[in-house]
């Protein structure tokens, strides 16, 4: 199991925070995640062997936000 | 993310010929202006809610709650379009929505009201409490023009597990959904929203707070509706735009707030007062009496007959609206009509040193302007909708005596020369 934090700075609401878990615990691989809306960042907890951290991305780049790796991928 | 159909790009230009709309209603209301009528819940300040919510109020809960309402509204046409080809399932969904929505506001509204109910604040206590809200709302307002990360704290947020249980529910596809999904949006407001959420704890009241939140509410419904039945998200530029006017509305509403705290610390505020001493006048009897067997036919009681009325009941000619005239008994009488509009006269004027009563009249008066206040002289009355109050006090220095109405909308000056 490992751990990401992305950096989210579009978000500009509660439901963006709401949008954004959804668009990743859609993801086969996703544990956890908890977005912060106060913070702008999501922090993930994810299987390595199931999903990437350029996949957590590109869902929430699809659900429109834009995304950036703040930590590399480490074990929680 | 689906891309907007043709509708969608309209609805920014029609949000803002609505605003067009909403600022010439405004500027209509004669003797009034959005911040006083805000202040009241009589039949036209609720108007004024309304068409807030119709639109600031519209494009910014669109821009929080619509994402939550396109979601559950596909999920809702997908499953009953099969047997209903025409897309009933997502007008039915969009209609149990923005139902259980309105219904869920309006209690939430009620509860507000209560709130303030339970605490009876004396009005400087009012004013500060007045003054905090406009600047919690100026925080909001500075969120959503996204100047820096440290205002989205004035943004509530709906604890984690609540988040995950709407996001849950909103995949489901059952009757139920809608209507689970639009009252549990209280728990996401968006700024204007929780400006309304504030006025209605300042109104003190429960059914005010209520019928406040339903002005509100209903009043963001039909851009919803669109939305609802478009079942289009919203673009990030779009939402934008929308946040914007929000937040500008939110401003003035801080503002209207502010100034109204203010005015009830004792300042007069955008009324230009004769320069003069420090007001420290000190009243013989700042309690005001009562007296109910004063109280004259209402047809008398319009505000321009008020100093025509003292002067024939006195059997002398009137003077001019807002001079004090000397009674037999030694007071100097001055006379205040307080209307749905505000206070008429607005400026008066008394001499320094001489005993003066003050007469209050209402006639059919449901606006918070029964609700007088003189911040200087601890005077803080609820008026009768239709009589006569009486308040004795002896101005000892030349100044000023500012009054208002107990929101710090209305406002005028007793002015007091040697």
């Amino acid at each position: 199991m490992n751990t990401i934090t992305l950096l989210i700075p579009q978000m500009h609401c509660t439901a963006c925070v709401m949008t954004i878990d959804g668009a990743l615990e859609d993801l086969v691989g996703v544990v956890q995640v908890d977005t912060s809306f106060v913070h702008g960042r999501s922090t993930i907890a994810y299987d390595p062997q199931q999903v990437t951290p350029e996949a957590m991305v590109a869902a929430i780049r699809d659900a429109g936000y834009q995304a950036e790796l703040l930590s590399a991928p480490g074990r929680p | 993310m689906p891309s907007p159909s043709p509708w969608t790009r309209h609805i920014p230009m029609a949000g803002l010929v609505i605003l067009l709309l909403f600022l010439i209603a405004i500027s209509s209301l004669a003797g009034s202006t959005f911040l006083t009528s805000l202040g009241l819940t009589s039949s036209a300040s609720l108007g004024v809610i309304f068409l807030t919510g119709l639109t600031a109020g519209g494009l910014s809960c669109l821009a929080v709650q619509g994402g939550l309402l396109a979601t559950t509204v596909a999920q809702q046409a997908t499953q009953t379009d099969l047997s209903h080809p025409q897309g009933s399932g997502r007008l039915t969904a969009t209609v149990l929505f923005l139902g259980a929505k309105l219904v869920a506001y309006t209690l939430l509204g009620a509860l507000l009201g209560s709130l303030g109910a339970v605490v009876s604040l004396s009005p400087s206590a009012r004013g500060w409490l007045q003054i905090l809200i406009g600047l919690f709302m100026i925080g909001v307002a500075l969120q959503m023009f996204d100047v820096h990360p440290v205002f989205r704290r004035f943004l509530i947020q709906p604890p984690k597990a609540v988040q995950r249980y709407i996001r849950r529910l909103s995949k489901r596809g059952d009757r139920v959904t809608p209507l689970a999904l639009g009252a549990l949006t209280v728990f996401i407001p968006c700024g204007v929203t929780q400006a309304m959420a504030l006025l209605a704890v300042s109104a003190g009241s429960p059914l005010q707070g209520a019928l406040i939140m339903f002005a509100f509410v209903l009043g963001t419904s039909p851009l919803f509706f669109v939305l609802g039945l478009l079942t289009s998200r919203l673009t990030q530029a779009w939402q934008g735009a929308f946040r914007t006017l929000s937040a500008l509305a939110i401003v003035v509403m801080a503002l209207s707030s502010g100034i109204g705290g203010v005015r009830l610390l004792g300042y007069t505020v955008g009324f230009p007062v004769t320069p003069a001493p420090s007001s420290a006048q000190a009243p013989t009897n700042p309690v005001p009496e009562a007296r109910p067997s004063d109280t004259r036919p209402s047809s008398e009681s319009d505000s321009a007959a008020s100093d025509t009325w003292i002067a024939q009941a006195e059997g002398r000619a009137p003077t001019q609206a807002g001079t004090a005239v000397m009674g037999a008994d030694g007071f100097q009488e001055i006379t205040i009509a307080a209307t749905d509009w505000g206070y008429e006269p607005t400026r008066l004027k008394v001499r320094a040193g001489t005993p003066t009563r003050l007469t209050l009249v209402t006639e059919n008066n449901y606006s918070c302007a029964r609700n007088f206040v003189i911040p200087d002289l601890q005077v803080d009355l609820i008026l009768p909708e239709t009589g006569k109050e009486k308040v004795e006090f002896l101005p000892e220095r030349a100044g000023a005596i500012a009054f208002t109405c107990g929101m710090g909308m209305y406002q005028g000056v007793i002015e007091v020369v040697e």
